[in-house]
């Protein structure tokens, strides 16, 4: 097979991200974006693209710490380079607090952040209703910059994007060899998956440039992340709600929650209100599928269900997902290789 | 009660409220004014960037110390407040680099979450071995001196546009108290060969990307001649220039370049930086703060001077104690007086 026809369809930041890996594994592949939505309409804009993971029950940990780990890395030398300020990387420390001592004191990604210590007395003052807390530094992706950066690099490879909804994977059939299904919560119509559900999340960005840390209830519902431009100001956790529309009793709450974590935001200004659907899972589903329709075969790679982690795990299940076109690709031109025979 | 206040930089304007929060209500006929040449934004406080953070080496002055943490303590107190904001008050964080292990600062208890920096951090700063890590404050003066001007407008604080010459101008005038925060200029009411300019040039930019402050030390430069990266609540403040006795306010190519240079190094993200402003300002160097009484005569008049300058590159970080000890000896003042009954100190 000279040149492999991959498409991958999704352009969050995992079907983007997952696309560029692949032109980085298989240079000969032609890699074809198809999306019903580019940034800025994406759930990946919506979100803060914090790297704190969220721990999936039905994953391994040392298998999400392999894919936080790679991310971290990835992130890290990209922040520390002249292209960061374009990619929207940078670094930012802050805070983690809780009202009840956390159940494990370490959390698994705790030596890959920098810094992770807990907090001294002094710094918990400033949060009078929380008693445990912990302090580190890692790092921020903001969107759109970082999915506009990935496209820019995207297209300096060659590979091509389209808007266009997929109804039904085998309609790709004819044109591609593979196809990467990174649809996030679009999963669910797409490939029918009943384990896949959404968990609402409605934020704020807002302009408060005097803050300079982040703050995080542990119980992840309250949280502080400050971007380039705007802070984002967080948020809800809603099983199984499909609203994409803002709810302005939840702003309200959302905005007095953050101010007494942190009361200087009474003074924030032009404040946005966000909605994205958490695509969530108990694991991400990150596999290989071989779909068969009267005598045709389609291979399929899987990677989508990243939940609240999807920024945390990115680069991580992107390279296992090119690993996995690979062994697609190779094993058609197994097949092929026989089928000449 | 006449007071006089010479100078309106952080030092002039924020003595000026504390003596009048302390004592007019102690001394119903206290009437206050404030004289100065420059006001917000054209004071040396303006163009700092407004980070708390001592020097180095507190040189055994364990005073300044006090006066430091009395500084970051109160300020830590307005930071839940509705007024930080308004004040340009809030938390930062942020880094300070060295090539060679150093002990740590006199003020690692007085801010938060003071650290040595792990080895993965320092991979970020080649050519630094050795760092901390802690979170500080930032007090930007574009702000915090209109507040101060404001609080001091409210209470009925005068305020003149004018260059004093003398203090006799000002006694002579009526005030029986004359405060002294003349800064860098200090020299021309009073010769002081202690007190020499330390020049600083910055180059302000934006780099929204930037939350942390990076403070690099080089030993044998001295201090501020290191390049350092300060991000403020609009712009990102670079510097390293600190020249002593060069008195030059006007801005300079070779230390533009050098600016530019040195911090692009450190943080190559700058590179994409947008340049909005420089500035170039005296720092008003000392060995130590000059903060004490003296009583000046000349010819008929006497007056009681305090003098309250010399804070050098540390303006910001020590201005609340030093006005708090300004306070203390307008006190003595008044009770020498007989002007207030102040409770008598406890034996």
């Amino acid at each position: 097979m000279a040149a492999p026809k991959v498409a991958v369809v999704g352009a969050g930041v995992i079907g983007l991200s997952t696309a560029l890996c692949i032109t980085e594994t298989c240079p000969s592949c032609s890699v074809t974006i198809l999306s019903d939505q580019f940034s800025p309409n994406t759930t990946s804009d919506v979100a803060a693209g914090m790297l704190i993971p969220h721990t999936y029950p039905g994953t391994p940990i040392h298998v999400q710490k392999q894919w936080f780990k790679e991310t971290f890395a990835y992130l890290f030398a990209i922040s520390n380079s002249a292209e960061a300020s374009e990619a929207g990387i940078h670094l930012v420390s802050g805070w983690q607090v809780f009202k009840n001592a956390p159940k494990e004191e370490l959390p698994f990604w705790s030596d890959v952040v920098l810094g992770f210590r807990l907090m001294s007395e002094a710094e918990l003052r400033k949060f009078p209703q929380h008693r445990f807390g912990q302090a580190f530094m890692t790092l921020k992706c903001d969107c759109p910059p970082y999915l506009l950066w990935l496209e820019k690099r995207l297209k300096a490879t060659g590979a091509q994007m389209y808007t266009r909804k997929v109804a039904d994977l085998w309609e790709l059939h004819s044109k591609y060899n593979v196809v990467v299904n990174c649809a996030g919560i679009g999963a669910q119509q797409l490939v029918g998956d009943k384990e896949l559900f959404p968990v609402r999340g409605q934020v704020l960005k807002v302009h408060a440039p005097w803050v300079k840390n982040f703050i995080r209830d542990g119980d992840g519902l309250t949280y502080i992340y400050p971007g380039i431009h705007r802070v984002t100001l967080g948020g809800t956790r809603e099983k199984e709600s499909w609203s994409l529309f803002p709810n302005p009793g939840t702003t309200k709450d959302i905005f007095d929650r953050c101010c007494s974590l942190e009361p200087s935001l009474r003074g924030a200004q032009d404040i946005k209100v966000k909605v994205g659907l958490r695509p969530s899972r108990r694991c991400v589903r990150l596999q290989r599928e071989v779909l068969s329709q009267g005598g045709l075969k389609l291979p399929v790679v899987h990677n989508y269900g990243h939940g609240a982690g999807g920024f945390s795990m990115h680069r991580g299940t992107a390279k296992e997902a090119a690993r996995l076109v690979g062994e697609c690709i190779a094993a058609l031109q197994g097949s092929l290789s026989r089928a000449k025979l | 009660m006449r007071v006089a206040i010479i100078g309106a930089g952080v030092i002039g304007l924020s003595t000026a409220l504390c003596i009048h929060e302390q004592y007019h209500s102690l001394v119903p006929s206290l009437e206050m004014e404030v004289y100065a040449d420059r006001y917000t934004p054209r004071t040396t406080s303006d163009g700092a960037a407004g980070l708390w953070q001592p020097y180095l080496s507190d040189h055994g002055n364990l005073q300044e110390t006090l006066w430091n943490k009395e500084t970051f303590d109160y300020l830590l107190g307005h930071l839940g407040s509705p007024a930080a904001k308004e004040m340009g008050l809030f938390l930062i964080s942020g880094y300070n680099l060295f090539t060679q292990p150093v002990p740590d600062p006199s003020w690692r208890n007085i801010v938060l979450g003071f650290r040595n920096l792990t080895p993965k951090e320092l991979e970020l700063f080649p050519g630094y071995s050795y760092g901390w890590f802690n979170t500080a404050l930032m007090l930007e003066c574009r702000s915090y001196l209109p507040w101060l001007t404001n609080r001091l407008t409210q209470r009925g604080v005068k305020f003149f546009h004018k260059k004093v010459e003398s203090f006799q101008e000002v006694s002579g005038d009526g005030a029986d108290v004359v405060i002294n925060c003349t800064g860098v200029r200090a020299g021309e009411l009073q010769p002081d060969p202690e007190l020499q300019p330390g020049r600083g040039q910055v180059i302000k930019v934006l780099a929204p990307w930037v939350k942390h402050f990076i403070i690099t030390h080089d030993i044998e430069s001295g201090i501020y001649n290191s390049p350092y990266v300060i991000p403020g609540s609009e712009f990102t403040v670079l510097g390293g220039i600190y020249q002593h006795g060069n008195w030059n306010e006007e801005n300079s190519a070779q230390d533009h370049k050098t600016i530019w240079e040195n911090c692009c190094r450190l943080l190559p993200a700058l590179q994409n930086a947008k340049i909005v402003e420089e500035w170039s300002g005296l720092r008003p160097a000392r060995p130590w703060v000059r903060l004490e009484r003296e009583t000046v005569r000349h010819g008929q008049f006497q007056a009681e001077v305090i003098h309250n300058y010399g804070h050098g590159g540390f303006g910001i970080t020590i201005h609340w104690g030093c006005a708090m000890a300004a306070a203390r000896l307008f006190g003595s003042i008044l009770q020498e007086k007989k002007l207030a009954s102040l409770p008598q100190p406890r034996l």
